[in-house]
């Protein structure tokens, strides 16, 4: 497998990780931008299906399989479902804002693992330890 | 780039309730009004919430996100509340005045409401600086 091949399969699940948090983070600032909205339901980003279709991937072995292959499975939207309140609305101001923390550091996470991989490849280019 | 699309989902939530906390604040200072320019005594007013679509959608997810607006501002048609004040200049024939169908406690339930939900719009839209800013360092 040549080198350039393997840091591109390294790279996709990232970008993908990345992509659905933000994805996930709009649909939070939805929700708690209706929190009083009567008759609106809560919406949510499903991960397991992006994430099976990633692990999926990267458990080809043949060197002509490219992770990158799986990038365009879109994530699937989900509807929270909540409990639904008097007024229709099942949106519950406390439990995205847990959402909201938690997505933010699994964000923060890849960023920082994304981050990390480019190091690395300029220290192979460069052959120095990248500051 | 949906960290946009959701700073300005956020700014439809600030904006939303601002107008609920200034309805509230409306009808607290009237509440003892006795003349308006429809005339007889102020009524409380109401927002209604509406979701709508949040700006064009370049994707089947970005056409799911909804943003908040105020869709209209109701006029609480109850009836006013009647106390005997013979002296008073708007009394009736029968010396009663009618005072607005405001309820202090009902506004400031509705003044925490607006108040705690425009600081959860408010984190959100900080959350998404941080998360914008962060990515600018990878």
């Amino acid at each position: 497998m040549g080198f350039l091949e393997s840091v591109d399969r390294s790279i996709q699940p990232l970008v993908q990780g990345l992509d659905a948090r933000q994805r996930r983070h709009a649909a939070i600032s939805a929700n708690v931008a209706n929190a009083d909205t009567p008759g609106y339901r809560g919406i949510d980003v499903g991960f397991a299906g992006a994430l099976e279709r990633a692990r999926l991937a990267l458990a080809r072995t043949h060197p002509r399989h490219r992770a990158g292959a799986s990038a365009t499975g879109a994530d699937h939207l989900v509807f929270s479902g909540g409990e639904v309140r008097r007024d229709g609305n099942d949106v519950d101001v406390d439990r995205e804002m847990v959402k909201l923390a938690r997505n933010q550091i699994e964000y923060q996470f890849l960023a920082r693992r994304l981050g990390g991989r480019f190091r690395k490849l300029k220290e192979a280019i460069t052959g120095k330890a990248a500051s | 780039m949906s960290f946009f699309r959701a700073m300005e989902v956020s700014a439809s939530g600030l904006a939303a309730q601002r107008l609920r906390l200034e309805t509230v604040a409306s009808n607290l200072a009237n509440a003892s009004t006795t003349r308006t320019p429809e005339g007889g005594a102020y009524r409380r007013r109401d927002v209604v919430f509406e979701a709508t679509p949040a700006g064009a959608a370049r994707s089947p997810f970005e056409a799911m996100l909804r943003q908040v607006r105020v869709a209209e501002v109701t006029v609480d048609q109850g009836e006013p509340q009647l106390r005997f004040e013979p002296a008073h200049p708007d009394a009736d024939a029968q010396g009663y005045v009618g005072y607005p169908n405001v309820e202090p406690v009902t506004e400031m339930v509705n003044l925490l409401g607006a108040a705690r939900a425009y600081e959860a719009n408010l984190t959100v839209m900080e959350a998404t600086k941080s998360l914008m800013l962060r990515a600018l360092e990878i």
